[in-house]
């Protein structure tokens, strides 16, 4: 019978929406009534559209609840607490109220995420971690590699390469020295996998490395996270000392002959150095830039040595593998790639948050599924996967498993798992110039197609929002992204015109309208829309005292009017209007 | 793993290094790829320019990449041209050339119809080489002087210097340089004779210039001509007073000079027809002008005394007699107008001009304009004859007008002139001279079978007409123009016959316009806020001869420029062409894949030249972002530039954005070398033409005991810039060579120096570029006046290795302060350490490693290099100095030294190796050779011949 404990989520989705007041208001409601209930800070358990979270365990079983302010906090303690009933009224999860956000999802890399004390590796242990790295250790380096071939585990970072056989070739390299990295450069907007598995979990993701470390043969790593995750580096860096300290980091790993050192380098924020060589050269002290391969790390990576660099997912993963066998893991996924994949599910989504699925999921389970369909019950339009160097898919391909093939096919990639849900309301050449204006400010500048091709392409773009395109920019467009997809020197490049091959594949229709009559269907681009005040107007003024140009006018109780000079299509009167009389043409 | 790797290129088997890239598997074996970020000698490809693409059909399937960093693979099979290859290069290209800002040439060169390198003869001119610049000029046209005294000059309108006061005076300037030329003219080599002959028909410029290019071709040119004397109408057409016939003489006879034969008064139709001279020419060129004025269809057109403009002026330059009466009504108000009104002002007439428009709309140039009016020509603007009155016998009476006003633009752009009606004027005339127009004699040139236009001749781009080995261009072809527009164009249609001739027209190839050699202009036009801040220098004024005066006769107007003030002016260019015009590989390679500059136009980043450093030049709006300065430098262990920023705004910069003139580094200018477009660039000691240069001797560096391989490049004699060797082991310059200038040496006095060494004993103390001959001549003279011989800069210790045992050293220390002794020791290092070898950081654990020791140092190390700031200290070694010096010193070559002493004589040789011929040791112990650029007895020598 486990004893009564409370979970605050306390990652950085939650501390962002209020969890520290939540916390102290337990503490103080607690404390008042001379309660000394276990309170752990935990990581993000994934429904970052609850935030503030808190779970209640205790001998009738797991209560959650969420959207909490400090005012609900003291009735959890004084309802559920000391009086034994739980307080309905921000109840999401109990016993008797299953909640289908969770039972439509498979937690592997999210098992431990909001559930154990990510700065307790006593709760991690506890939770059956490091049993993985004593399999790994009693098996052989050997075994190790095949295990990893035989679970189907996929690169998460996006690419999807079988990490067996690139542990493989790492192995197979001949060096005095070899080097494992984590990839924590998390860099799409709109994505933060990596940051909560960091945050809620580093313990899966140091113990994958080792195991990583011992297959490889390699003595020395790198977490390459970002500079604005603070958090998940601070919980690495306590994360690394506790497993110091329990002989799972250091000399002679737990009486092996195997050795093993972590150092955490923190970059800079630049989104190419998610790229493998750009990161090696940004740890290297260089600039984040990547060079051409081959070379591959593997033969020639860091500092010049064999070099094995997973992402953080991809080694969520492993420890789960060893502990309980390729067999177990390869039960979920397709045919081709075992396991789950984390998806940063947002946009026009009733649940936005983290979600966990079995890979060959199909879209609409996730969408519709987990996320409960659109906002507002609007009409789903796109959804675009893998962030800028991703795709739009368009609601034919709700069906489509989401594997690396299909996705691929369909033009868009897997990627880190970036998911954004679009509606009518939202523009598709404007969500590509969007995508592409982020990859157009992150290029390098090494290589020319990057650095000047996704420029004009932009150019272009803009040219369209703001209605002075023709139709042989689309031509040009179409050219240029064809040669920057073909002749890029990385990654970025390559994949940098997805967002736009896409949507003028599945939207070209809306590329047109903007083209042809100068119109933008979603009623977004701003030089292409006019906003009017209607009949329904009730003269209140509002939208008069919101408009930052002066340009609306109008007696007090009589229909106010917008003058189209003076007009930025804004949209902050319709914002505002109380009887929706705002009208946008 | 086997030595060599067998592939295809193109379907060809060939072999290659197990190691290669494609891009070097290609080269070596003859193939041509375009790279702009490829450095041999760095073997970690880069990849950023995206140039060098090939298709590949190997492993991965068949796909087109990069060739500069895929390794080879047996039996891959590498196409190096396709239309797709082509395409993907050209839009690489083309989206570089989206961000590059620049001129190739300059906005005046761009202009000229002839293409002549305006701002390359102004900078030859602005040094005091007219001559010269006239070997510029002669590359394009034989026409100077006729260019010089009467071109219309369309590069002054160009003339950046206009957005700051005033043109330059391109024209004068040419005048004077082509005047300075004519009196022992410059002539390029005929080469053996081809056996070919061409018939050219029609002595104007047109046809001199195409005699001319068709002679330094070796055929045999024969020109036929109606009139007298050879000039058409740089002769007949152009009065003496702007063109003076002596000087056209000069021109003219220095051109058929070469081997040209002339028939004059022999006309096509008349005295020879086209078949008879395709029996006799390989190929025929006709450019018989335009010589038939136009005569509106207008009442009285036929009266007596009523001309066509030409006529007028071929009849006046013959001397014949015509007939004008007092008062001369002039039609029309182009170039010919005003030859037309000046002449007939010359003669004593009242001359009045009537056009339609208004001066706005003139054709003339402005100049002429003013100078007509100066000399006392009227001008009625908006008017329009419309009947001349007279009688068959008198001849004109008067000319009955119509005003005009201007209405909307007609088809020339030009408003159109309407009627005012009810407001009629007439003017008393005695004579009309209508000079509205010329064409050509389209009834001769029909009767001989070629086919014409309603105006003018025709022909195909490669500028022959519908008749077999039959060309045209010149006032024939264009109707009339101008002789600078007729030079240019004779000038292409003379290759074109030249490759006909040689039995392959195709091989003439049409630069797209042939105006554009270059083709690529990326400024924007600069407003006049662009040069706010600059000098205002004034143009220089031509003199002239007073308007009173010059009526009088038909004698030149203008003087002439003196030699400073031609200089002077000269030096006004604003030099907008870019240096590096000969050498840029971003031109050569857009031109080759036919990039466009605005295919991809869009947001260009604006940046301010950088002119920080006294030898060198950063341009940031011509940088490619190639990355090869920066890896250069890091090459060198100097990393004094770096990427800097990102996406689209991302530049290569010195660190921190400073200033380059603030870097420190002994090796910038190896970044001017490694740059392949004008973003890094190496300052000319002289007014930048830029010019081609050609080598003027192989020497070797003095400038420090290493004494590397160099190239003085230059022209005549004149050393511009000095060039590393193409040395495998060498092959670059540190600063200290690469921007030594030529100093000359200060004037000695023969007579004192021996008056001052008959009196012995005397000790000589010689500079460590003393050469071996020079030491040898110094130890003969001390031999005579007895004393001691000494150099300060003789090391205490020298190297006992040589450059391969550093290359190949496993372990290398390196004294500090070694480097600043002979810079390029870096490079050497650097190799050392990049083929593997250990850097330590003492010479105890070096082992059986190179050290690298200053000159200073004493050591009895078995393996060193000792580095030497003197280019002959080895050569010296021993000659230190001992114990006090004598009653007397004699000082050699050395700026200054300390010696307490009664009496010391400086022979300062000027320290300057450009003119010394000798040999030196170096410090790897070999003898190396100085070469001079021109060469002068030794001062030694003649001081033993006196001795």
């Amino acid at each position: 019978m486990p004893e009564t404990k409370i979970l605050i989520g306390y990652a950085s989705c939650g501390i962002a929406a209020g969890a520290s007041d939540v916390e102290r208001a337990l503490r103080s409601t607690m404390d008042e009534h001379g309660i000394d209930t276990i309170i752990r800070r935990v990581g993000c358990v994934g429904m970052c559209h609850n935030e503030p979270i808190v779970e209640l365990i205790d001998e009738k079983g797991h209560y959650t609840y969420g959207d909490l302010e400090a005012k609900d906090a003291v009735k959890i303690v004084t309802e559920h607490l000391l009086g034994g009933t739980p307080y309905e009224d921000k109840l999401i999860i109990s016993p008797e109220k299953q909640y289908d956000y969770f039972t439509k999802q498979k937690k592997i890399v999210l098992r431990n995420s909001g559930v154990i004390d990510p700065e307790d590796i006593e709760d991690y242990i506890a939770s059956g971690g490091y049993e993985g790295l004593k399999k790994a250790l009693e098996v052989g380096s050997d075994d190790v590699v095949e295990e990893i071939k035989k679970s189907k585990l996929r690169g998460r970072g996006g690419a999807g390469f079988p990490t067996g056989l690139k542990w493989q070739f790492a192995r197979d390299a001949k060096a005095d020295s070899k080097y494992v990295i984590c990839n924590a450069d998390e860099g799409d907007p709109g994505a933060f996998m990596d940051r909560s598995v960091l945050e809620g979990d580093p313990h899966a993701v140091l113990e994958g490395m080792i195991i990583c470390a011992f297959a490889v043969g390699a003595d020395k790593g790198y977490i390459y996270c970002r500079a604005e995750y603070p958090l998940a580096i601070r919980r690495l860096e306590i994360g690394i000392r506790q497993a110091e300290e329990k002989g799972f980091l250091g000399d002679n790993i737990l009486g092996s002959e195997h050795s093993f050192r972590i150092i955490i380098k923190e970059g800079a924020g630049a989104f190419v150095c998610g790229e493998e060589t750009a990161l090696m050269h940004s740890i290297e002290g260089g600039r984040g830039m990547p060079r051409p391969r081959p070379p591959f790390p593997a033969q020639k990576g860091l500092f010049g040595k064999p070099t094995n660099i997973n992402n953080v997912e991809t080694l969520a993963n492993i420890p789960y593998i060893l502990r309980e066998g390729a067999e177990k893991y390869t039960e979920c996924g397709t045919e081709r790639s075992g396991g789950t994949k984390v998806f940063a599910l947002a946009g026009k989504v009733k649940r936005g948050g983290l979600v966990e699925v079995p890979i060959g999921t199909p879209l609409k389970d996730i969408i519709y599924g987990i996320g409960d369909g659109i906002e507002g019950d609007r009409e789903f339009k796109a959804v675009q996967l893998g962030g800028p160097s991703g795709g739009c898919l368009p609601a034919e391909y709700l069906d489509t498993p989401v594997d690396y093939e299909t996705l691929t096919k369909a033009g868009a990639i897997m990627g880190s798992g970036g998911m954004i849900v679009m509606d009518e309301m939202d523009c598709m050449v404007n969500v590509a110039h969007y995508f592409l204006d982020f990859t157009q400010k992150e290029s390098c500048g090494k290589c020319t197609f990057c650095r000047v091709g996704t420029k004009r392409m932009l150019e272009i773009l803009e040219r369209f929002t703001h209605g002075n395109g023709t139709l042989d920019d689309i031509t040009t467009l179409e050219t240029l992204a064809s040669h920057i997809k073909a002749y890029s020197l990385c990654g970025l490049g390559q994949t940098a015109p997805n967002p736009v091959l896409t949507t003028l594949r599945y939207f070209q229709d809306e590329y047109l309208a903007h083209i042809d009559e100068g119109r933008c269907p979603a009623k977004v681009c701003r030089d292409l829309i006019t906003f009017t005040i209607t009949d329904t107007c009730v003269g209140c003024g509002l939208c008069m005292y919101e408009c930052s140009v002066d340009a609306i006018s109008g007696e007090k109780r009589s229909k106010h009017v917008i003058d189209q000079d003076e007009c930025i299509s804004c949209g902050a009167c319709g914002e505002v209007c109380p009887v929706s009389a705002v009208e946008v043409l | 793993m086997t030595d060599s790797t067998e592939i295809k290129i193109n379907g060809i088997s060939c072999t290659c290094k197990p190691d290669d890239t494609v891009l070097d598997a290609c080269r070596d074996n003859g193939f041509f790829i375009p790279t702009l970020c490829e450095i041999e000698e760095i073997d970690q490809p880069f990849g950023g320019c995206r140039v060098c693409l090939v298709e590949i059909t190997g492993p991965r399937g068949t796909i087109i990449t990069t060739s500069c960093d895929t390794p080879v693979s047996p039996e891959m099979e590498i196409v190096t041209e396709s239309p797709d290859i082509f395409e993907g290069r050209k839009t690489a290209i083309e989206l570089l050339l989206s961000e590059h800002t620049g001129d190739c040439v300059a906005p005046c060169s761009r202009e000229c119809p002839t293409s002549l390198d305006v701002q390359g003869y102004l900078a030859h001119i602005a040094s005091g080489r007219p001559r010269e610049a006239v070997k510029l000029i002669k590359q394009k046209t034989p026409l100077a002087i006729s260019l010089g005294r009467a071109c219309f000059a369309p590069c002054e309108e160009e003339c950046r210097r206009n957005l700051v006061e005033d043109p330059i005076a391109i024209r004068q300037e040419k005048q004077y340089a082509a005047e300075v030329d004519i009196r022992d003219p410059w002539t390029p080599d005929i080469p053996e004779e081809t056996g070919k002959s061409v018939g050219v028909v029609g002595g104007g410029p047109a046809g001199l210039t195409a005699a001319y290019f068709l002679r330094l071709k070796g055929h045999s040119v024969t020109i036929y001509d109606m009139m007298p004397e050879l000039g058409g109408m740089m002769r007949y057409g152009i009065p003496n007073y702007r063109l003076p016939k002596d000087l056209l003489d000069l021109e003219i006879n220095w051109i058929i000079g070469l081997g040209i034969d002339v028939k004059t008064e022999t006309k096509l139709g008349t005295d020879l027809s086209l078949k008879e001279l395709r029996q006799q020419h390989d190929a025929v060129f006709v450019t018989s002008g335009a010589w038939e004025s136009w005569m509106v269809p207008i009442e009285g057109k036929d009266l007596p005394r009523v001309y066509g403009g030409i006529d007028f002026l071929v009849d006046v330059t013959l001397g014949k007699e015509v007939s004008l009466g007092e008062k001369v009504l002039v039609v029309g108000c182009g170039n010919t107008a005003m030859d037309v009104s000046r002449t007939a002002r010359r003669l004593g007439k009242d001359v009045t001009i009537v056009y339609r428009r208004t001066s706005d709309e003139a054709p003339a140039s402005i100049e002429e304009r003013e100078e007509a009016e100066e000399e006392g020509v009227k001008f009625m603007y908006l008017t329009n004859p419309e009947k001349i009155c007279g009688c068959d016998v008198n001849g004109v009476s008067k000319v009955e007008c119509a005003r005009m006003e201007l209405g909307e633009p007609d088809a020339s752009g030009r408003p159109r002139p309407v009627k005012i009606e009810g407001e009629p004027l007439s003017l008393e005339a005695d004579s009309v001279i209508l000079a509205i127009g010329q064409s050509p004699d389209l009834e001769t040139l029909q009767n001989e079978g070629l086919e014409t236009s309603k105006y003018t001749m025709k022909c195909d781009i490669k500028f022959m007409t519908n008749l077999e080995g039959v060309f045209t261009a010149g006032d024939a072809l264009i109707g009339p123009s101008s002789i600078v527009e007729c030079t240019g164009q004779a000038r292409e249609a003379a290759y074109a016959i030249d490759a006909y001739v040689n039995g392959d027209l195709n091989s003439y190839e049409t630069p797209e316009d042939y105006k554009l050699p270059f083709g690529y202009a990326h400024t924007d036009i600069k407003s006049e806020e662009d040069f706010a801040d600059w000098e205002r220098i004034p143009r220089a004024m031509m003199p002239k001869r007073s308007p009173e005066d010059r009526v009088k006769d038909f004698e030149v107007i203008e003087l002439g420029f003196d030699n400073i003030t031609v200089e002077e002016e000269a030096e006004r260019c604003l030099e907008c062409g870019c240096l590096d015009i000969f050498q840029c590989k971003l031109k050569e390679y857009a031109s080759v894949y036919g990039a466009r500059q605005n295919t991809y136009q869009g947001f260009k980043q604006d940046f301010d030249i950088d002119e920080s450093h006294p030898h060198m030049i950063r341009d940031p709006g011509k940088c490619i972002l190639c990355g090869s300065c920066v890896r250069t430098s890091e090459e060198f262990g100097e990393g004094v530039v770096q990427f800097a920023q990102r996406g689209f705004v991302t530049v290569v910069e010195p660190a921190f954005s400073e200033p380059l003139g603030t870097v420190e580094s002994e090796l910038i200018g190896t970044l001017a070398d490694a740059c392949p477009t004008g973003a890094l660039e190496e300052l000319p000691v002289d007014k930048p033409g830029p010019f081609e240069l050609e080598e003027l001797v192989a020497t070797h560096c003095a400038g420090c005991g290493i004494g590397c391989p160099v190239s003085v490049m230059g022209f005549d004699g004149t050393p511009i810039q000095l060039v590393a060797d193409d040395d495998p082991l060498y092959g670059h310059l540190c600063d200290r060579g690469k921007f030594h200038t030529l100093e000359t040496f200060a004037g000695l006095d023969l007579e004192s120096i021996c008056d001052y060494l008959k009196d012995g004993p005397v000790d000589i103390y010689m500079s460590g570029d003393t050469t071996l001959e020079e030491l040898k001549l110094l130890e003969d003279i001390v031999g005579i006046t007895g004393g001691n011989i000494y150099s300060p800069h003789a090391p205490s210790c020298i190297s006992t290795v040589g450059l391969e045992e550093l290359l190949n050293t496993k372990k290398v220390y390196i004294e500090e302060g070694a480097y600043d002794e002979s810079p390029l020791i870096k490079l050497f290092v650097q190799r050392a350490l990049d083929s593997g070898a250990e850097k330590v950081s003492s010479a105890q654990e070096l082992g059986n490693g190179v050290a690298v020791l200053c000159s200073q140092t004493e050591s009895d190390m078995e393996r060193r290099i000792v580095t030497q700031r003197y280019a002959n200290a080895v050569g010296l070694y021993g000659l230190s100095v001992k114990g006090a010096p004598g009653r007397k010193v004699l000082l050699y070559g050395l700026d200054e030294v300390d010696i307490d002493s009664c009496s010391i004589l400086k022979i300062n040789t000027g320290n300057d190796w450009l003119i010394k011929k000798g040999t030196f040791k170096n410090i790897f112990g070999k003898v190396v050779e100085l070469n001079p650029v021109s060469e002068e007895e030794n001062i030694l020598k003649k001081i033993m011949g006196k001795m």
